[in-house]
């Protein structure tokens, strides 16, 4: 396994960062634009937060999963929002893992080199995909998707507004609880 | 002393100044049929407007929620009111509208930019006034990096696909100013070489670059006036082109 924390790109910069815990640099020397998967989300998309609204943000936790990714990996990402910018716009902490296929992502992540500020929104994230509290259905709903699969591209909560269809066990309502679907796994695509 | 205006009215003396001027045209009745049904993409530099833009079309406020794009996402078809100048409201009909984040890592991806735009009948590149001020179109800088992935990307796009560069936040630049016909021949030099780079960059597909035009999407009268100018800087472009295809 080897996880990367996306570092919130508060400062409006050009290139997204990344760390591994320990040093930061760009994202596109980890993992080139070019071998992203096809709707590759670098946060929570803005479809998901406006159904939540405001009240709920800092419940959101969203995932991808791609298996198969470039060869025989499985490419697994989380993201959270995590504040704002300098323009006020909702800002997003992430952490990127490539996995073996059958592999589970591990928590265990160091965030030494991200600022005071994204260190505690990494504290809450590692938190809550480890606590396991039942009622946090946003972090069961991710832990369901880490578990190995060997179907396609797939996201914890159902998307409408994506370019790409991804299956989904569950869906968001407005105001930000999510459900399960009843008829297990959905692709999803309205347009 | 000189006299306190409005940063419209301001916008308006902008506008008129030569070299600004022919970047700004009324729109008219054939222009209006023509975008009937168009599908548009946005593209642009982080916090340059993009979402915005889209709110705006749509004849929305900016969401209490905003975030940046983190993937390219759908908007639904919409209509979009455009007040014309003769106090007439027109609807166009915009459909499948795909917007996406501004950082370079969205650019390069196989599913970022391109895949956005593909469709599109006209790709919106917005970037800010300041953008222009700091001549960030020089080479190397980003908007010149991203003219250049818009060059390279031109062979992808749908035949015939027009690109028109948005400058955004004028009302920054009129509010920061008070010397206006400063601000004006600034400006005006500034649009004559990023216009000159574009049409340059984007060669062989100049024809298909169909201008640069000042806005604001936070101040809703420069926003109803400038794309008013927008649209028919477009359909102006894409009538030239097709008079050249005949002539051809």
């Amino acid at each position: 396994m080897k996880a990367w924390w996306i570092i919130p790109n508060r400062d409006q910069r050009d290139d997204i960062l990344a760390s591994d815990g320990h040093s930061i640099r760009p994202l596109k020397e980890i993992l080139d634009p070019a071998l992203r998967p096809e709707g590759f989300s670098h946060g929570v998309p803005n479809e998901i937060l406006q159904r939540c609204g405001p009240q709920a943000g800092g419940e959101i936790l969203f995932a991808q999963s791609f298996p198969r990714w470039n060869g025989k990996k499985r490419l697994f990402v989380i993201s959270a929002p995590a504040g704002l910018d300098s323009s006020g716009r909702v800002v997003h902490l992430g952490v990127l893992f490539i996995l073996e296929p059958q592999e589970r992502p591990q928590f265990d992540l160091a965030y030494d080199a991200l600022s005071a500020e994204d260190q505690a929104y990494a504290r809450t994230l590692i938190h809550r995909m480890t606590s396991r509290e039942r009622e946090d259905l946003w972090a069961r709903s991710v832990r369901e998707l880490a578990e190995p699969a060997p179907s396609g591209p797939a996201t914890n909560v159902a998307l409408h507004r994506s370019c790409i269809p991804f299956s989904s066990r569950y869906e968001v309502k407005a105001g930000g609880p999510i459900r399960k679907l009843r008829f297990g796994r959905r692709r999803l695509l309205e347009v | 002393m000189m006299p306190v205006l409005t940063t419209f009215r301001v916008f308006l003396i902008l506008a008129s100044a030569p070299g600004i001027e022919r970047h700004l045209t009324r729109l008219v009745k054939r222009a209006i049929d023509w975008w009937e049904g168009k599908k548009i993409a946005v593209i642009g530099p982080t916090a340059a407007g993009k979402d915005s833009f889209l709110a705006r079309l749509q004849n929305q406020q900016i969401p209490r929620v905003h975030s940046n794009s983190t993937m390219g996402e759908k908007v639904k078809s919409f209509d979009v009111k455009l007040a014309l100048s003769n106090r007439q409201v027109v609807d166009i009909t915009c459909k499948g509208v795909i917007n996406i984040g501004g950082e370079t890592d969205y650019r390069d991806a196989p599913s970022g930019w391109l895949a956005v735009c593909k469709d599109a009948d006209v790709v919106f590149y917005v970037m800010t006034v300041n953008d222009l001020a700091k001549r960030r179109f020089l080479k190397g800088r980003r908007i010149r990096q991203d003219l250049d992935w818009l060059q390279t990307a031109m062979p992808h796009l749908k035949r015939g696909a027009l690109v028109h560069i948005l400058i955004n936040k004028i009302d920054e630049m009129i509010e920061s100013h008070v010397d206006y016909r400063g601000l004006a021949e600034e400006l005006t030099e500034e649009l004559g070489e990023l216009d000159q780079t574009a049409r340059e960059v984007l060669q062989p597909y100049e024809a298909r670059y169909t201008g640069a035009t000042l806005i604001s999407m936070k101040n809703k009268q420069i926003y109803t006036r400038a794309i008013n100018m927008v649209f028919r800087a477009v359909y102006s472009a894409f009538h030239e082109i097709e008079k050249h295809r005949k002539v051809a």
